[in-house]
């Protein structure tokens, strides 16, 4: 009897294995369809025309009709001055914010980390810059660095540092400091998060064990923490630079990419390209372009991270 | 292994500069909210205000019908949130347990589009759009809002799903239970915390966001609450300080009690995403 | 077959989409659309109700009533023909627009201002306006405003209010300085606004204030004081040429900032962001455009004596023209009924009620007579007023790559020299050159 029983599983198994994966095949596209025909839709398809469009002479005018011109908008990108002097300032930008936000948002997190009383009022508080609407943040700020009536200016001449109002947001420069200080604002929450996240990941004992062994704070620090949560580092230290690289709204709402040009990022720029000049397929290319340069700064980590996925 | 004193003392002064810098701008905002035209004008600005009002809120709701805004931010960023849960939840279980070529595509397209700019879709976007018929509606800025907040969400749900064993489902079939069963009865009360956090993240998304809403909507009764603020901006900077502040403080206030309530939820969230992702 | 089935949908999907290129014909029935399609007849009551959108960027709170009761007005007069006010916030009117006439989704009257209309009046955005002007607007409104709303010959644009740049005076502070504030009939000259202002300054306080934080419209529009014109030759290839007269202006302004006599930090403040200072007293005068007087009532304070002194003389007192405007964009299936609502808004009392509200000057002289006649003399603004006749066309905004010069070059440029980066020569050569370059 049992043997029967044994040999009828064993000759049914293999079977019903086959179907089982069809199946769990089939099931998977069924869960998947509702999500990808709007990602599709509204994702890339309008993704991939805009990348085409970077390929034509595509501008605003009433009846016009464009056609593909090669590489002609990436040449006239590589003449553009003012192109390298945003493409410059991206840089200055992406590198100062991500670094300064780093080294802030690493001490926070350490900070909360720590064990210490005001724990329940700083955590929320760490999280502001990221619960407030970019444009709000903007305007705020604008009005903290206004030269009269702004708070800044008002603070440090109550201190003694200063004697004349100065303008930040329109001094040549300053201008671009000033902003960069509001982008690390605001973009701190986000990295404060992952880097607690990473410390609070480290087991208890790793510690324990190291302050046996006689190591002080600083010792603990660079040979219990910083190795673990090297990873966690890379990852957001490279979406950070990816996002500031990109960004737009809140340095638009500052000060519009000026005084005389210091604060274009790149992203602005291609926006006053496009609705200024009514240049679309130069606008589209100059997406483009950034878009390979944060992919190939970007590149190392999209290689570990699609081949441990597969 | 308590640090010494002295570290403390240092450690107490750090983290209050961190609150001053990250709540001052708040509070200012809030002080700022309650203060009369007048006194918005001063040129020796005190952090509280000296005569406070709650004119600027009247005035907010009264003349640029505030409410209406809120109302139609609302609407908007809970269909948001349903609907990018209700899609990611399925897409996410089915791309954790399955190791197959589609599932390195999708976290090649949740890491890609976080690079793609603004600024080389809007104009395509604002095309299909038309074309749709969703021009100036809630209903084409919700389904914008899904399709971009889908990456995040999916990444986030990704790591919580991966965080759930499979062998708990495999337990479950051999015990005899259907699917539907396994996934209804003991997945999905795991995920419980996970989806919060993505559905009030979705939310928040859809409830700050400024500059899709720029585009889409052309009609000031459908206008979201940021796309208020824009309209106390005048030429040359001429600003209504007052009305602006109160809604300004009234448009973060949404997005600061939620991260209140979910900022342990995100903490983890992000653990999981990191790790499994 | 679940995939096979899963890829086509997409592929129809796609298609769906597709039809959807940024062509720029956006909805409308293609070219003869803009003249040929409109019925026989003026604002003839159509047979089926019809519905018109109209944006206006109307900010400053009297003006927003006043718009509305123009619309409700004509809604009430014209229960076939519905317009339906959309309100646009000031700083992306030129943005929205872009976005709204590639989509084809414009609205059928268009609010903006004349400086604006040269880049979509050469795109073809905007329908031709010169033979539906009824005779009675033609003549009440000066030449040389008609001028400033025309490109490549034809009027894309109905004048309504125009702004100049005239000073601002706290007369208690030049009271006690011994200052006599001047008359229409003896206008102050760019030197006695120098003399003026250094009488008027002290430590920390300045004579003079102008926030110049987009310096090319203030430095340029004010600038036709000197005779600077810029720009010549004929549209399609205009040249540049920056000689003494277009200088000038920037030269004085530079000078009073070194001699003390004007706030240097005020060159980097925008037009309304030097108000504090001039409530407070920090500033004696200031220069900004009289639409900033509306604010001035709502938020200085009651003890703020204030008044608009006559246009600064140079070598006349003239500025340049550009007035707000109302279009009608070339995809409305209605022109006519556009075209008719905008003669209503451009009646007497109504735009008066306009010009009113913002603190602008109405641009025809029937509405011009019913302000002077509410405003009186309150503040200066019989005055200001009657500068209505300064207003000379600017060559400058015809040519198509103005506003590509204006931001890539012209602003940098103007901030740095104002910044004391470059000198007098260097503004000028790059002036011109980067001209040369914007139309190559």
């Amino acid at each position: 009897m049992a043997d029967s029983v044994a040999s009828v599983a064993t000759t049914t198994a293999p079977k019903r294995r086959v179907n089982l994966a069809q199946r769990q095949n089939r099931a998977m596209w069924w869960l998947l369809l509702p999500s990808l025909i709007p990602v599709i839709a509204f994702s890339v398809y309008p993704l991939a025309n805009g990348i085409w469009l970077g390929f034509t002479d595509a501008a605003a005018g009433y009846d016009v009709r464009f056609s593909f011109n090669g590489l002609n908008n990436y040449a006239k990108l590589l003449k553009d001055d003012l192109f390298w002097n945003s493409f410059q300032i991206g840089l200055i930008w992406s590198f100062s914010v991500t670094v300064i936000q780093f080294f802030l948002a690493l001490s926070l997190a350490l900070l909360l980390n720590a064990g210490l009383r005001l724990q329940w009022l700083v955590r929320p508080l760490a999280l502001v810059p990221w619960a407030m609407p970019s444009v709000i943040t903007a305007i705020l700020w604008k009005l903290i660095y206004h030269p009269d009536a702004g708070l800044l200016n008002a603070m440090l001449k109550n201190a003694g540092l200063i004697t004349h109002n100065i303008n930040w947001l329109g001094d040549f420069s300053l201008a671009l400091p000033a902003v960069i200080v509001v982008g690390v604002w605001s973009g701190m929450p986000q990295t404060t998060i992952a880097l607690l996240a990473g410390l609070q990941n480290i087991p208890y004992e790793l510690h324990e064990s190291a302050a046996l062994d006689g190591a002080n704070t600083w010792q603990r620090f660079t040979t219990v923490t910083w190795p673990a949560i090297k990873p966690v580092v890379v990852a957001i230290t490279t979406l950070d630079f990816v996002w500031n690289f990109n960004s737009f709204g809140l340095v638009y709402v500052l000060t519009e990419g000026g005084p005389g040009g210091k604060t274009m990022l790149p992203m602005l720029f291609a926006y006053q390209r496009a609705f200024g000049n009514g240049e679309f397929g130069y606008a589209s290319a100059l997406g483009n372009a950034m878009v390979l340069i944060v992919l190939a700064i970007m590149g190392t980590y999209l290689w570990r991270q699609m081949r441990e996925a597969k | 292994m308590k640090p010494k004193p002295y570290v403390r003392v240092l450690q107490y002064i750090a983290l209050g500069f961190f609150i001053c810098f990250l709540g001052f701008p708040l509070l200012w905002l809030v002080t700022t909210a309650f203060k009369s035209p007048r006194e918005l004008t001063t040129i020796n600005p005190t952090l509280f205000p000296t005569m406070p009002t709650v004119d600027n809120f009247f005035a907010a709701m009264t003349h640029n019908n505030l409410g209406q805004a809120l109302l139609n931010s609302l609407i908007v960023a809970v269909s948001t949130a349903v609907v990018t849960t209700v899609l990611a939840l399925p897409a996410s279980y089915a791309l954790a347990r399955n190791r197959s070529r589609l599932r390195t595509v999708t976290i090649g397209w949740i890491l890609v589009s976080q690079v793609f700019p603004f600024i080389l879709i809007v104009i395509p976007l604002f095309i299909v759009l038309k074309n749709l018929g969703l021009l100036n509606s809630l209903q084409g800025l919700v389904l914008v809002y899904v399709v971009w907040s889908l990456p995040f969400t999916l990444w986030m749900l990704l790591g919580y799903v991966s965080a759930i064993p499979s062998d708990l489902e495999e337990a479950a079939a051999t015990d005899g239970a259907g699917k539907l069963a396994t996934l209804i009865q003991i997945i999905f009360p795991l995920l419980v915390p996970g989806l919060v956090a993505t559905t009030m993240f979705a939310f928040i998304s859809a409830w700050n966001e400024f500059f899709f809403a720029l585009v889409v909507i052309q009609s000031p009764e459908l206008q979201t609450a940021p796309l208020l603020l824009a309209r106390y901006v005048g030429a040359e900077g001429n600003v209504q300080l007052g009305p602006l502040a109160a809604t300004a403080l009234i448009t973060t206030l949404p997005g600061l009690l939620i991260f209140a309530v979910i900022q342990r939820k995100l903490i983890s969230g992000m653990m999981a995403g990191a790790v499994k992702g | 077959m679940k995939r096979r089935l899963f890829l086509s949908a997409a592929a129809l999907g796609t298609a769906a989409v597709s039809t959807g290129c940024l062509s720029g014909t956006g909805g409308s029935a293609g070219t003869g659309a803009g003249s040929a399609a409109a019925p026989s007849g003026a604002a003839s009551t159509p047979t089926t109700p019809i519905k018109l959108s109209f944006s206006t960027y109307a900010f400053q709170e009297p003006t927003v009533k006043a718009t509305q009761e123009i619309v409700d007005s004509w809604n009430k007069a014209n229960p076939n023909i519905t317009v339906e006010l959309q309100k646009v916030d000031a700083s992306s009117v030129h943005d929205k627009l872009v976005t709204q006439f590639a989509g084809g989704s414009a609205p059928d009257i268009i609010h903006d201002e004349s400086a604006d209309l040269a880049g979509f009046s050469a795109q073809g955005y905007l329908a031709d306006l010169t033979s539906l002007i009824p005779a009675a607007l033609k003549s009440d409104v000066a030449d040389s405003v008609w001028k400033s709303v025309t490109y490549g010959g034809k009027i894309t644009g109905i004048p309504t209010i125009a702004q100049v740049y005239n000073v601002f005076v706290n007369t208690d502070l030049l009271q006690k300085a011994g200052i006599a504030v001047p008359t229409a009939d003896k206008p102050w000259t760019y030197d006695d606004l120098a003399a003026n202002a250094k009488k008027l300054s002290s430590g920390d306080n300045f004579g003079f204030a102008w926030g110049l934080k987009s310096p090319t419209a203030g430095l340029m529009n004010a600038g036709l004081a000197f005779g600077g014109t810029f720009v010549t030759g004929d549209e399609g290839k205009p040249t540049m040429k920056v000689g003494d007269a277009e200088l000038e202006l920037p030269k004085r302004i530079m000078a009073m900032i070194n001699d003390k006599a004007m706030a240097p930090t005020s060159v980097s403040m925008s037009g309304t962001e030097v108000l504090p200072g001039f409530y407070a007293g920090k500033y004696a005068m200031v220069m900004a455009g009289n639409y900033v007087a509306t604010q001035i009532k709502s938020a200085a304070p009651a003890t703020l004596k204030w008044t608009m002194i006559p246009l600064i003389k140079g070598t006349s007192q003239n500025q340049a023209a550009g007035p707000q405007t109302l279009s009608v964009a070339k995809q409305s299936k209605y022109p006519q009924q556009a075209m008719a609502f905008i003669n209503h808004y451009m009646t007497a009392e109504k735009l008066a009620a306009i010009g009113i509200g913002d603190s602008l000057i109405p641009v025809t002289k029937s509405a011009g007579d019913i302000a002077a006649k509410q405003l009186g003399t309150t503040n200066g603004w019989d005055v200001i007023l009657k500068s209505g006749a300064n207003l000379a066309d600017a060559p400058w905004f015809k040519a198509t790559k103005f506003a590509q010069w204006k931001s890539d070059i012209a602003t940098p440029q103007y901030q740095q020299f104002l910044q004391a980066k470059i000198d007098l020569a260097t503004l000028g050569k790059n002036l011109s050159d980067g001209w040369v370059k914007v139309n190559s």
